[in-house]
Formats: structure tokens, sequence, C-alpha cells
């Protein structure tokens, strides 16, 4: 049926489309018949089915996105707990050895002031230990810097990754007909 | 919005991976379709339906629920297609882009070593290599918008505020690409 339609004719058979009450006139309501039909019958045409793998890829996307930054925090967290790990080593070390040149009243490391563990450590004779020990700190140390940088430079890529969808999306409260 | 889809998008707004997982189940086939259909190519429609789920996750939060999901989904859908396609076209050497008529081959006819739109991992049967013609050679916004109809399940109404034109001239659009398709599908003899 090739009938010619006004605008206003194509409007109020959009609305009866849309489920709103209208009262069409019969050349409306063939209009509006044939349009169902045809769109019926491309919609048994349209749909494609896309393979299961397809889905699985995507899914497995979406979970590395999702877990991507509770990684980092993990391995932050990991790296903070072994630099207090070799921190503890290190005292643990400082207080099993005779490092104090001048004992503290009571005679336990346990009661010497941090000045004097300062001294103390600066006045091991067992340098070579120490050396590793203060080795092993700034290697963690750096580790943690690391990660640090990576993570506020991620979130600033995020947040500028963010502003710049948020313009994208703002920007754009209706599509604009594409060029043919 | 019914309570599970609502629990649904509560439980992915958390980061939840098994409310992701429910919403691709829920959309992915449709997102996908729609995807395919637009673009033409598997490739491109795993790609943007991949990248639709990235967003999701990033942007979950932005969704208001005042209004209806799956057109808040298929609105950045379609920006996601449009931006491919002025992608594509922006690439050297590759198309023309002064064919204004609807009867002008598409872009993606014109792209030199045109992937058949058989790709594997697809089932054999769902191909309808004609349909993709035909569709191929409507006016790109003529087909967003019947492709919206069907995947997005979107009433013109909500069309005609997408495109931001007026409601009459949604229909005219859609019922004139319709006839299009069914005169270049070769099965024009419509009883009405």
């Amino acid at each position: 049926m090739n009938m010619i339609l006004r605008e206003e004719q194509y409007e109020r058979i959009a609305r009866w489309l849309d489920g709103e009450t209208v009262d069409l006139t019969s050349d409306e309501q063939a209009a509006a018949r044939e349009m169902r039909e045809r769109e019926n019958l491309l919609s048994e045409r349209l749909d494609v089915h896309a393979a299961p793998e397809v889905f699985a890829r995507i899914e497995r996307r979406v979970g590395a996105e999702l877990a991507r930054p509770r990684v980092r925090w993990v391995w932050a967290g990991a790296a903070v707990a072994a630099a207090a790990a070799v921190v503890l080593a290190a005292l643990w070390f400082l207080r099993t050895e005779d490092v104090s040149p001048t004992p503290a009243p009571g005679g336990g490391l346990a009661h010497a002031t941090h000045q004097e563990l300062f001294a103390a450590l600066h006045a091991s004779t067992d340098a070579g230990e120490l050396d590793l020990v203060d080795r092993d700190l700034s290697e963690l140390e750096a580790d943690v810097l690391v990660i640090q940088a990576a993570t506020a430079e991620d979130l600033r890529l995020k947040a500028l990754e963010r502003e710049i969808e948020e313009f994208w999306l703002d920007h754009s409260p209706t599509l604009k007909p594409i060029e043919g | 919005m019914d309570d599970r889809l609502r629990a649904t998008i509560g439980q992915a707004r958390k980061g939840d991976a098994e409310g992701f997982r429910a919403l691709l189940k829920a959309y992915g086939p449709r997102l996908y379709g729609y995807f395919f259909r637009a673009t033409g190519r598997h490739h491109d429609a795993e790609d943007l339906l991949g990248e639709m789920m990235l967003r999701l996750v990033r942007r979950l939060k932005s969704y208001d629920e005042r209004g209806r999901f799956d057109q808040w989904l298929f609105r950045i859908a379609a920006n996601m297609v449009r931006d491919r396609i002025r992608r594509r076209r922006a690439a050297p050497n590759v198309l023309s882009f002064t064919a204004a008529d609807e009867d002008a081959p598409s872009p993606d006819e014109q792209v030199p070593g045109r992937e058949p739109p058989v790709e594997s991992g697809v089932l054999a049967e769902e191909v309808t290599a004609d349909l993709q013609q035909a569709l191929e050679r409507l006016e790109p916004t003529t087909r967003q918008m019947v492709l919206l109809r069907h995947f997005g399940q979107m009433s013109f109404k909500e069309i005609a505020g997408m495109f931001g034109c007026p409601l009459g001239t949604v229909l005219a659009r859609v019922h004139r690409g319709l006839r299009k398709l069914r005169e270049l599908m070769g099965d024009e003899h419509d009883p009405a």
C-alpha cells in the first residue's frame, strides 16, 4: 500500500502504535496495520545469536575489570605488611644482640629509649647484617612507593576517563542523525 | 522497573560480578544483535558489547532508576554505534562520503575486502546475509531507528526523544525504511 500520509497523520499513527488512545481514520488504520505487519515480519528475521564463547569472553573482561582495583590494594597491603615484618625482624635482631654499649637501668633493651636504640644501631659491630636489613627495607620502601605512585596515576587516569565519559554522555542528550 | 531487575542492578552497583553476569545474560543477546545489525560485523558486535559492559562497570552508579533501564542501555549503545560508524568513515582512502542517496552503497559496502557477515562462532542458521545487505543500504539514521524499535523495544516517542526529531518524522522514516527493506529483499508481495 503506497498511500501518502501527512506529518500529523504519521504522528497520530505513532501515538496509536505506542499504545495511546487515538481515533484513526480508515487510511490511518490501514497504514498502522501495514506498519505492524512489516515490523513483525522483520522481527522474525532480525535476531542474531552469538556463540556462547562470545559471552564467556565478555564475562572474563568484566571480571578482570572488577578485580583490577582490588588486586592493587592486595599488593599494596602485602608490601606494607612485608615492610612491617622486616622492621619487626630488625627490632627482634637488635633485641637478641647485645648492641647497647651502656645497658639501660634494669638491664633490658626493652627499656631502652629510641635514641639509645639509634645509638646502638650505629655502634653495632655487625655492620654487614645491618646493611642487609637496611637494604631490604630500602627495597621494600621503593616497592611501596612504586605501587603508591602507580595507584595515584591510575586514579588520575580513571578520574579523567570518567570526566570524558560524563562530558560525552551529558552533551549528547539526543542522538543527532548520522549524515548519509 | 521490576524488583528482580532492581535487585540485579543493586548487586552490580556493589561491584558484584554475579550482578553483571545477570545483566549480560538478560540484555547481552539483544545488545549483541543490535550491534551486529548496526555494524554488520560480529567482531565489532563483540567488541562493542564488551566495551558496553566495561562502561556499565564504571557508569552504572549514574543510572537514574526513574528511567527505563533498557532505554538507558540502548541510548549508550546507539552513541557507541554512532561513534564507531564515524570512526570508520574517518578512515582515509577507504570510504566515499558523497553518497546521500539511500540507494547508494552504504559505507560498509565500500570497504575494500569487506568481510562477509558470516564469521566463525555464529550459528549458521542465524545468518541472514540478504537482510544484512538490505539493512546496510538504508540511510544510517533510519537503520538505527528500525533497529532500536526491535532490539531496544523502544516506543516511537522514546526514539523521537533520543534523536531529537518530531514523532511523525520517526514513524515516516521507519515506515519508509521497512518498505525499502522488503523491496531490497525481493519479497514485496504485500497483501495490504
